[in-house]
């Protein structure tokens, strides 16, 4: 029937984490209630206006939940990266050679560049320890999601630090033979 | 001002909730199985679509009241696998709950007499 068609794509209305678990049986339930309501040999005008209008008002506050979910995510994230950056931001307000001080350079020396690129790493990695620890289940599994994150963090910050990561494959790809400790030695000394 | 922070373990459940948890404290059930069940437990005063149905489904299983059982076809209705709910131990636990705080509202009432007043 037609209408059950409507009622599928009013369901696509939902976020897709309760679309997909629910659905299936939201077509399903709303197929039983229509065969019950035949059955009884009740007009369709009302059975179907309470169950788009009860549908939709349900879309609606499912909706509103899933927003308050990513609204207190991106919060969280957003405080953790700015409680990591007061570090750096203190190291470097304690140095009066800082060039953000006006002085020369040199020592623990980060510039508002660094602080922005530092900002939206933090920021990327904290919300995706979160969605790791909230979606994955498992203990062992989550705790290896965590690190992974943690791991691709270090990796980038390495690479745009020191060009650690390129001068690493260069020196993998031109020496394969090449001791790797003393190689990382002379590289990041 | 100060918020009011609850230390009741078990707040008041909404009416939904109650039912859900009523219906399927003596066996699972499907989705349309607790939906006919509440309507029967409540005389029709309680009336769920598959939106609250399904919205309260949800917060329960995350909060561990009830949990998914297998799929499995129901032969009343048709052959289409669907979904079974089991209350958990926690669910009795919540649900026990709640009835005896209702035996106790309804305890008070007898005890003042106010079945005897008029509606």
């Amino acid at each position: 029937m037609r209408y059950h068609q409507w009622y599928k794509a009013l369901l696509r209305l939902y976020p897709k984490g309760f679309r997909d678990r629910f659905g299936e049986s939201m077509a399903q339930t709303f197929a039983d209630l229509d065969r019950e309501r035949r059955d009884a040999g009740r007009s369709p005008a009302a059975f179907l206006a309470w169950m788009f209008l009860e549908t939709l008002a349900s879309v609606a506050l499912e909706n509103v939940a899933m927003l308050n979910v990513t609204v207190r995510r991106l919060r969280k994230a957003a405080l953790a990266s700015g409680v990591l950056l007061a570090l750096p931001l203190t190291l470097t307000l304690a140095n009066p050679a800082a060039r953000l001080r006006g002085g020369e350079g040199g020592g623990f020396d980060w510039m508002p560049g660094s602080f922005v690129v530092m900002g939206v790493m933090l920021f990327a990695a904290a919300l995706g320890v979160q969605i790791a620890a909230e979606r994955i289940h498992g203990p062992t599994a989550r705790a290896i999601a965590v690190l992974g994150v943690i791991a691709f963090f270090a990796l980038i910050w390495v690479e745009l630090a020191v060009d650690g990561i390129s001068q690493l494959a260069l020196l993998m790809a031109s020496s394969p033979s090449a001791h790797l400790p003393s190689s990382l030695g002379l590289e990041f000394a | 001002m100060r918020a009011v922070i609850s230390t009741d373990p078990t707040p008041p459940l909404t009416p939904a909730v109650l039912h859900i948890l009523l219906a399927l404290a003596q066996e699972e059930r499907h989705g349309y199985g607790i939906m006919k069940q509440v309507a029967l437990d409540s005389a029709e005063t309680v009336k769920m679509g598959p939106g609250t149905l399904y919205g309260a489904l949800g917060r329960l299983t995350k909060s561990g009241l009830i949990s998914e059982s297998e799929s499995r076809v129901d032969p009343a209705l048709d052959d289409q696998r669907r979904i079974y709910y089991r209350i958990t131990s926690a669910g009795s636990a919540v649900l026990a709950a709640e009835l005896k705080r209702y035996r106790n509202v309804v305890s008070i009432g007898r005890k003042r007499q106010l079945s005897a007043l008029p509606v």
